[in-house]
Order: structure tokens, then C-alpha cells, then sequence
């Protein structure tokens, strides 16, 4: 803390003692407050906080003089909004740095975010809307010791909520680029990665030989040729066993994972194809503690992040543990004057990802099994995700442009939200939506969106093949309609109006409407939005990540600023 | 020289890792570990937070019996069943699988106050440490925590003495202390023989340990807010086993969701009591003792 | 180990914050573009304070393939792109914080989406923090000495009219 006011008091001076000048010695920052008010509501569910109120504050600091930087966050939970880890508590400064950069070498202390390739084996960044942030505490050195090398080494701590986590990790990252380094014209342009982790942490088991150093290995190469790119990475995890006793948990295999993707794109057309599978790569910064904000690496889930509330009911969230996951997007433009381009021109997007489970569950290994999975299989796994969509984007006339979506989409409830087999079975959603802004004049304009949503439980994976009524399974939420309404004065306003009605619940009781009334004010760096309604329980996840969002009744404020 | 400096420091951090080979075992002996200098010996409770349609729980109950194996007596287990999803009976076309119900109002009233199983079973408490935002503990979790717990001072020591219908509970004050305690006394049941789901399987004579059945009194261990070393407190609690069992009956057809009354069937040779002291404001347990109903 | 939160951690806190907002709002609000690197399309490593465009505005503009308001404001500038460089010579700079998950999706979009923007990526949001952007779209100006003049959050139809007169104002 003392550290923390000293820095304050020296850049301060500093700052101060250049104030004349322009340039030399900067101070920016931006400011985030999102409150909302819990009143008791028994149809959906929703409890009042003791509080009443609950609010989530920030504000961050930077101050930039030449190549030297430091800067500071300030968070305050009192106390934290209902959907954030109740481990947010109390107000304080969790993120602190300073940095400079002199001849190519670039060093970092105090808090630093970091990313290893693509995330696999280790990530470390922030998501507000998610609760996450597990920034690193330590020494960061990045150099270039040549024209196309970049080379990173780093030591931290990673933050949990308010304090940091037992594991201290060490970490080092190398990528070549060798059209770079040779200074070559080639058409094919190569870059070549390797990253390595290391975890310590103190081993305090009475019967089980525990491994104090767990590291993790991986490398990664991208090629690519005129519209084509490809990308590959695998990463190696040795054997991470929690501080358990019983023999039976006792699991010393390796993990592994590997993520491919190629993409070909040209004027008016784009392709895009992935896969990846994970085994045992869940990564910890405590190898006991479990939660999201101990996770240390990112795999980011195979599926389509989707913007439109009834496309995003059932998320699916990324099983590290074990999982097979292949998605394919194409984008293409038809252009203006042809047939079925219309006018304008048309868009197209589409999407199919499927994720499922790997062939008898991820690999196991201790003095009494060992179990490998196929490598590659599709067929008879354990179907946990399944989306198929298509998005068309319209311009219809000068004052009316139009999106329309179609889904299909199988989510797995019991498993990807641990339920016990068979209360809410595999579900299957057909959706459609339409989507129309029309311009009324200059600077108005009105957008209306409704969406429709088709649910049924799949006969097959229900355990009892019986239904709500005999006590064997939850009630299904059944069938789900939105409707919203935005009007938009650019270009300082907007109004919305929306409602999502549960019209399918199989308990009559609980076919509700969830209306919401939202208004904002932006003006350049200033955001202001106020709300009022109703929130239902549900489950948002960004990239795999998921947090539970309780049922809500209540109004929400929220002010945004950059300076 | 700078490039180096960093190639260098890169090449350091590439430590050796620890890839562990078989066998797994380490050949230290095991002992366990007492902290007395008087003759009370630091107790833990468990409470291991499950349901009999639970997959996930009989791995938290293996790894509580192991920690058992390692500490002895000095770990006292307490197995509590909640929730609708995880341990409401089957309907009665399902029998005879699933049709105990093994929910207490006790059990469903601290699952609430804790939060235990909104996060997901299994899960449970290590003598309620960390609350109000970390006591809610993953069985991975368990080791660690018991260790801390049993390396702490014992503040107070129980002996618990039986009668035919009455218990007698005498709390002994080992060290000067400040606060408000209370004394909890419950009755478990062990070896029921009853369904259980086990990952896949739905076993059938699955041996339940340590259910909690009853709670017979949870309330200040005296009215003073601090102890004497020294100190010796008499708590008399009579029972009457038929009416406690009618209780927990009568909780599962009128109060318990999709509860069938099927709650009673106890087997008094398989009981026992467990007592506990708790700090009223930390809720963190001091001491815990457990012994059979009928010595 | 635990972080200290202390009641005069957080008196000097509002003293210090009282004095920056005083002295920056004292004077004029020019910045500088921080010293970070994003990567562009192939790859490459780019430091944002290479940026030119021979003195005239430069539009920096942060997007993801899975904001529909971005790709709104995008397109719709996307129709009028040649007319603004045309009128103004300003160059339009995207830069996406598509993370992994989506991150290989872009090139795909923009080439798609047959836009001629200056297309960067900023995988793990270091530039995005960096300058001060909390949620996307959000839109800066900057001048011919690559100094950020305005910044507008969000879009709606019609927010592009508001940029091009601010771009107007700076033209040569």
C-alpha cells in the first residue's frame, strides 16, 4: 500500500512539473459503473438483495510519458451485482504497473495480461461481462533480438477475486517469422511458435507423490499462400493430480490438446474450417481450488458467438476435460444487379459447429487403470453441442435493410450444466428471426427484431422416456418468442422496448414475460443507459466461459466514460 | 548483451518439471498428527453435501473415507442429503429404485444458509472454515483444508455419555476463551443399505455412511461469551428415537418437494451421536466428538 | 497473500484523482497513440504508432465479428468509403479484438464483406486497454499528427454523418 501512494506521489510530481507542456506526460483513463437494483419476484424466481442495490465500479488510470508507462486500476464491489462470485468483495487497487521499452527490450513489473499462442496453455486477461480476470503479478521482459524474432519471458502470481492464487508460474514464449528474418519476398509467408509454462506450487500430500513443477509445452505454425492461412498448435501438459487421497481419483495422465484451423478469402467470399480436442487440459493456478477464476489457460469454445438473445438461450461452454469440437463458416456477398442480389447486394453467412465428448471419456491413468482415447472420433461419442445456422443480410430499399436468421441447434443441458442424467435430457431448438431498421428521416430510425424459438426433448437421450408429470424429469421450458423494438436518434439517443415470452413451459404458472425498457444517452466518450425489467436465469458465457446469471427484477443504471 | 539477458532468463525458466512415473505411492509412514498437550485430541467434521441420484457424489464420499483411513478418529464424517435435483425420491412406479428419502429439515435449512448446493453436487464444509465466501469446498479441496484444521489449537474437549432415551454432553474449556458458542448434537446412521448412483451405474446396495438422521439441540453452550480454562459444561438432552423418526416422516410427505414420507425404517444399533461446538459468529466448529447411541 | 484496501489508500487515491482530472481538463484534450504492437492479417507484428496517411485524419475503429453494431457501423461506411477519401483523404483503420475463438474469422469477413479498411488484430485487447475502450464499437479521430482529437462509444444509423463532419473539420 505504501508502494502504491509513493507511486502515486512520484509520477504526480512528475506530471505536474511538466504540466505546461503538452506532450510530454499524459494522463487517460476511463470509468465504469453498472448498478442495479433486486426487488423479490416469486414467478421468476428472483430474490431481493439485502442490499437492495448491488454495483460494480472501475476506474483506470494510465499515464504516458515517452516510452515509460504506469498506470492503475481502482474496483469497487459494495457489494458486487448478484452474477459475479461473491469473492468480490470490498474496494482497493488490484491492478498496478509500470513499464518502460529502451532499445527493443520492453519490461513490465507489477500486473501484466498475457496470452501463450492461442491461449492453450496459458492466458491470462480480463472479461468484465464474465467476472474473469486473473491478470498476473510479476516481471514481464519482451525482445526482439532480431529483425522478425520476438522473444517473451515472464514471472507471476495469477489474481483470484481479491488475492492471488498459490501457483506461481514461469513462462516463456519464442515466435519466428521467416519471411521477416530472411527478409524475403517468397509468396509463402511461415511463422513458427513456441511457448512453455511452468506451475510451482508446494506439495503437501500424505500418500500420493504429488509433482511440485507442472509444466505445460506447445507449439504452433502458420502458413499462408495468397487467400489461403492456416493455422496449427498442439500443447503438452504433464500429469497434474489434485491434492487428493482417495486412490480411485487418482488420475497422473498427460494432457493434450491440438486446434487447426485453415481459411481461404478473396473479394466477396470467405471460407473457414476448424477442429480441436482437448484431453485433461484443464489448467489451474491452485491445483486444488475449482471455479473460473482459477482457470489459467483459454479454449475457447467451437460454436458461433451469436449476437441475438434466442440464438444465445443454451451456450455452450467448453469442456478443457475432453472434447472433439469442428466448426465451418462460409461468407459470401452476392452482388448488386444479379438475380438474387437484389439492388443492393446480399450477405450471407453460414455456420455448423458440433461438439461432442471422446471416446470413452478423457484419458485416465494411475497404479490401477489407463485409459487413451481414439484420437479422432465422431460417430458414437457423447453429443454435447450441435449448431447449424444461416444469417442473410438485406438491403431492401434506401430507408429499409433486413436480417434474417435460421437455426437449428442441439444442446446437451444435463451434461454442459451438470444436472444428474435425465432431468432435462438433450434438447433440440429450431429459431428464426427477422430483423428490420427502417430509416424514418435523417438520423431516425426505428428497428424491430422478432425471434422465435422451436424446443423439443430428444427421445433418445431421455433417460426414462418419460415425461415431467410422473416426478422422473424437471419440467422443459418448452417454446420461447422475443420481440424488441429500438428507436434511434443518432446521434445522441436510444429507446428499446423488448420482451421474451415463455409461451411453451410446461408448467402453465411459469409461462412468462420478461419485459424490459432500456434508454441511453452517448455523447462522444460518455455513455449513459437506464433500464427497468425483468431478467431471466440463465447461463452467459463468452468463449466457453460461463457464469450463471440469476433471475433479476429490478432497474439498472449504467455510465460509461473515457478520458 | 541485452538479447542475452532475455535468452538467457528464457532458457532458466525452462525448468526441469516434475513427470511423476509409476508407482504413485511415497513410502513415508504415515502418522498422524496430535496436537494435545491435555487428553483432547483436535477433531474435524466433514460434512460431505450429497444425494442418492447424485453420479459425481460417491467419489466425494471415497475420497472423505480415505482422509478417514489417513487421521483416524480425528475426522469425523457427516454425510447431509439435499436438493430436489440430487436426492428426491423416485416416484412410486420407479420402485424399488430410489424411493428413500434421505432429506432432513435440519440438512435442507443449512444447505440454504450455506449455499452448498446451488454450486453443485458434490461439495461440502471442512468445520465450516472460510465462511461467508469460501467455505463451500470441492472434495479436492478436503486434504489441504483438514490439514490446516488439524495443525490448529484445542480450545475444548467433549465427552459424550449415553443413557437409555438421554444424552448427556460435557464441554470441557482447555483454553481461555472469548465468544459465542453453541453446542450442536445430531444423530447419524450408518451402513444403510439403499440405491446410489455411481458415475454410470445405478448401484442397488450401495452402503450409505454417516447419514445424518436428526438434530437434537443447536443452541448456546452457556449464556456467558467467555470461558474459563478449566471450565466444565453439562448439557442433558433426552430423546425419544420413535418420535424423531415419525418427524423426518412427517417433514418428507408435508414439507420436503417430492418427498414420499419414506424417511423412517432407522436402525438404532447402526447410529451414533456426533456433538460440536461452534463459534456462533465465524460459524467456524472448535471441536467435534462423535460416539455410538448404544455403547 | 492478500491486497491491502485501506481507508487512506483510498483519501490519497481521491486527492491524486482530483488533481489529474483538474490539470488534464486544464488543458487541450490532444493524446498520443500509446506504444503497443497488434498484428496485422498475415501475421505480422505492427506498432500502432507507425500509423500514417501523409498528414490527413486517420479513423481508428474497434470492432469484432460478433458485435452487430460494428459491422453496422462498418458496412455502413463501407458504402460511402470512397466518397469520404475522396473528399477528405481520411483512412480508416479496424481494429478487431476478436479473441481466439473468433480471431480466424475475419479475414474471411472483411474480405467477404469486400471492405478497404486497414484491418489489425488485437487478440488479447492489449491496444484496447491501452486506450481506454470498454465496449466496442467505439470510434476515435485522429489528426495528421496521429493525435486522437475525438472519440464517439457506440453506433447508430447515422452516427457515420456526425464522423465525417468532425473529419471534415481537421482535413487539409
Amino acid at each position: 500500500m505504501k508502494k502504491t501512494v509513493s507511486l502515486l506521489m512520484v509520477f504526480g510530481a512528475s506530471f505536474l512539473g511538466f504540466s505546461q507542456e503538452v506532450n510530454t506526460g499524459e494522463i487517460h483513463g476511463d470509468f465504469d459503473l453498472n448498478l442495479q437494483s433486486y426487488q423479490e419476484d416469486e414467478l421468476i424466481g428472483a430474490t431481493a438483495a439485502d442490499e437492495v442495490i448491488l454495483n460494480n465500479a472501475y476506474l483506470n488510470l494510465n499515464y504516458i510519458k515517452g516510452n515509460f508507462a504506469t498506470g492503475l486500476r481502482y474496483e469497487s464491489y459494495l457489494n458486487a451485482l448478484a452474477d459475479y462470485d461473491p469473492e468480490f468483495k470490498g474496494n482497493g487497487i488490484p491492478y498496478r504497473y509500470a513499464t518502460y521499452s529502451i532499445d527493443g527490450l520492453e519490461v513490465t513489473v507489477g500486473n501484466y495480461y498475457e496470452q501463450l499462442g492461442s491461449g492453450l496453455i496459458f492466458r491470462s486477461y480480463e472479461e468484465k461481462g464474465l467476472g474473469i480476470d486473473n491478470a498476473m503479478d510479476g516481471v514481464r521482459l519482451k525482445y526482439s533480438p532480431t529483425q522478425g524474432t520476438y522473444l517473451k519471458t515472464f514471472i507471476g502470481k495469477s489474481r483470484t477475486h481479491f488475492a492471488y492464487s498459490d501457483g506461481i508460474f514461469r513462462g516463456a514464449d519464442g515466435e519466428i517469422n521467416i519471411n521477416e528474418l530472411l527478409s524475403s519476398e517468397n509468396k509463402i509467408k511461415t511463422i513458427l511458435g513456441g511457448s512453455f509454462i511452468s506451475r510451482y506450487q508446494e506439495r503437501s500430500n500424505l500418500i500420493f507423490k504429488i509433482p511440485q513443477n507442472v509444466s505445460a509445452y506447445a507449439g504452433r505454425l502458420n502458413l499462408m499462400y495468397g487467400g489461403w492461412n492456416y493455422y496449427g498448435e498442439y500443447a503438452y501438459k504433464i500429469n497434474d493430480p489434485a491434492n487428493v487421497l482417495s486412490a480411485s481419483e487418482m488420475n497422473y495422465a498427460s494432457g493434450n490438446a491440438f486446434t487447426q484451423n485453415i481459411t481461404f478469402s478473396k473479394r466477396g467470399f470467405g471460407v473457414s474450417a476448424e477442429i480441436h480436442r482437448t484431453d485433461n487440459m484443464t489448467f489451474k493456478s491452485d491445483r486444488d481450488k475449482d471455479g473460473k477464476a482459477y482457470l489459467i489457460n483459454y479454449i475457447p469454445t467451437l460454436s458461433k458467438p451469436h449476437a441475438y438473445s434466442l440464438l444465445a438461450l443454451y451456450p455452450c461452454a467448453t469442456q478443457a476435460d475432453g472434447e472433439f469440437g469442428m466448426q465451418f463458416d462460409v461468407f459470401y456477398k452476392m452482388k448488386k444487379g444479379t438475380l438474387l442480389g437484389g439492388k443492393y447486394g446480399t450477405k450471407l453467412a453460414f455456420n455448423y459447429s458440433r461438439i461432442n465428448g471422446l471416446n470413452g471419456g478423457s484419458s485416465f491413468l494411475n497404479d490401477n487403470t489407463e485409459h487413451n482415447p481414439m484420437l479422432i472420433s465422431i460417430k458414437n461419442e457423447e453429443l454435447y453441442f450441435h449448431d447449424i445456422n444461416l444469417e442473410i443480410n438485406k438491403k431492401i430499399s434506401k430507408k429499409i435493410k433486413a436480417n434474417f436468421v435460421i437455426a437449428n441447434q442441439t444442446y446437451n443441458k444435463d451434461f454442459l450444466e451438470g444436472h444428474v442424467p435425465g432431468d432435462y435430457g438433450v434438447l433440440n431448438s429450431t429459431i428464426l428471426i427477422t430483423d428490420v431498421s427502417y430509416k424514418i428521416k435523417k438520423g431516425h430510425s426505428l428497428r424491430m427484431e422478432l425471434q422465435m424459438l422451436n424446443s423439443k426433448q430428444l427421445e433418445d437421450y431421455s433417460a426414462h422416456g418419460g415425461a415431467y408429470e410422473n416426478g422422473l424429469e424437471e419440467p422443459a421450458e418448452g417454446d420461447w418468442s422475443m420481440g424488441l423494438l429500438e428507436y434511434t436518434i443518432s446521434p445522441h439517443w436510444f429507446f428499446t422496448v423488448q420482451d421474451m415470452y415463455n409461451y411453451g413451459n410446461e408448467i402453465s404458472e411459469k409461462q412468462l414475460h420478461y419485459l424490459n425498457l432500456t434508454a441511453g444517452f452517448i455523447k462522444g466518450a460518455n455513455r449513459f443507459e437506464i433500464g427497468y425489467g425483468k431478467k431471466r436465469e440463465g447461463i452467459f458465457c463468452v468463449g466457453g466461459v460461463c457464469k450463471l446469471v440469476p433471475s433479476s427484477n429490478g432497474f439498472n443504471l449504467s455510465i460509461s466514460s473515457s478520458f | 548483451m541485452k538479447k542475452y539477458l532475455v535468452l538467457l532468463s528464457s532458457i532458466l525458466i525452462i525448468t526441469s518439471c516434475d513427470i511423476v512415473e509409476g508407482p504413485y505411492l511415497t513410502d513415508e509412514a504415515i502418522n498422524p498428527i496430535d496436537t494435545t498437550t491435555n487428553s483432547y485430541m483436535k477433531k474435524v467434521l466433514v460434512e460431505d453435501f450429497t444425494g442418492h441420484l447424485c453420479p459425481n457424489c460417491p467419489d466425494a464420499a471415497r475420497e472423505l473415507d480415505a482422509i478417514h483411513d489417513i487421521y483416524g478418529d480425528q475426522i469425523i464424517g457427516m454425510a447431509i442429503h439435499v436438493s430436489k435435483s440430487f436426492a428426491r425420491p423416485y416416484p412410486a412406479s420407479q420402485a424399488p429404485s430410489f424411493q428413500y428419502d434421505f432429506r432432513t429439515q435440519w440438512g435442507d435449512n443449512w444447505d440454504d444458509f450455506y449455499g452448498i448446493s446451488a454450486m453443485g453436487l458434490p461439495r461440502g464444509m471442512v468445520n465450516r472454515i472460510g465462511y461467508p465466501d469460501n467455505h463451500k469446498l470441492s472434495k479436492d479441496e478436503w486434504a489441504t483444508e483438514v490439514t490446516n484444521e488439524l495443525n490448529k489449537e484445542v480450545d475444548f474437549g467433549i465427552d459424550i455419555n449415553t443413557t437409555i432415551n438421554s444424552i448427556t454432553i460435557s464441554s470441557n474449556v482447555l483454553n481461555n476463551v472469548n465468544g459465542d458458542y453453541n453446542l450442536v448434537v445430531c444423530l447419524t446412521e450408518s451402513n444403510i443399505i439403499n440405491w446410489q448412483k455411481d458415475g454410470q451405474e445405478n448401484v442397488e446396495n450401495y452402503i450409505h455412511n454417516h447419514v445424518l438422521k436428526s438434530v437434537l439441540t443447536d443452541e448456546n453452550l452457556s449464556n456467558s461469551t467467555s470461558y474459563i480454562a478449566g471450565e466444565q459444561i453439562e448439557t442433558l438432552i433426552n430423546y425419544d428415537l420413535a418420535t424423531l423418526e415419525q418427524s423426518n416422516m412427517d417433514y418428507s410427505t408435508n414439507t420436503a418437494e417430492l418427498g414420499n414420507g419414506n424417511a423412517g425404517d432407522w436402525n438404532a444399533s447402526n447410529m451414533s451421536i456426533i456433538a460440536y461446538i461452534y463459534n456462533t459468529t465465524t460459524k467456524e466448529i472448535m471441536q467435534a466428538e462423535e460416539a455410538y447411541l448404544n455403547e | 497473500m492478500q491486497l491491502k484496501k485501506s481507508k487512506m489508500n483510498k483519501k490519497t487515491l481521491f486527492s491524486f484523482l482530483a488533481i489529474a482530472l483538474f490539470t488534464t481538463f486544464s488543458f487541450a484534450q490532444n493524446r498520443a497513440l500509446p506504444n503497443k504492437d497488434v498484428k496485422t492479417l498475415d501475421g505480422s507484428n505492427f506498432n500502432i504508432t507507425n500509423l500514417e496517411n501523409n498528414g490527413n485524419p486517420i479513423v481508428i475503429s474497434f470492432w469484432a465479428t460478433w458485435c452487430k453494431p460494428c459491422k453496422k457501423e462498418l458496412n455502413n461506411i463501407a458504402e460511402v468509403y470512397e466518397d469520404w477519401q475522396d473528399e477528405t483523404g481520411v483512412k480508416l483503420v479496424a481494429i478487431s479484438i476478436d479473441d481466439t475463438r473468433s480471431m480466424m474469422r475475419v479475414a474471411p469477413y472483411v474480405n467477404a464483406s469486400d471492405w478497404n479498411y486497414e484491418v489489425y488484430l488485437d487478440a488479447n485487447s492489449e491496444l484496447k486497454r491501452a486506450m481506454g475502450v470498454q465496449t466496442v464499437p467505439h470510434t476515435f479521430l485522429l489528426n495528421g499528427k496521429n493525435e486522437i482529437i475525438w472519440q464517439h462509444k457506440g453506433y447508430v444509423d447515422g452516427d457515420e454523418d456526425e464522423l465525417l463532419e468532425q473529419i471534415k473539420k481537421i482535413a487539409k
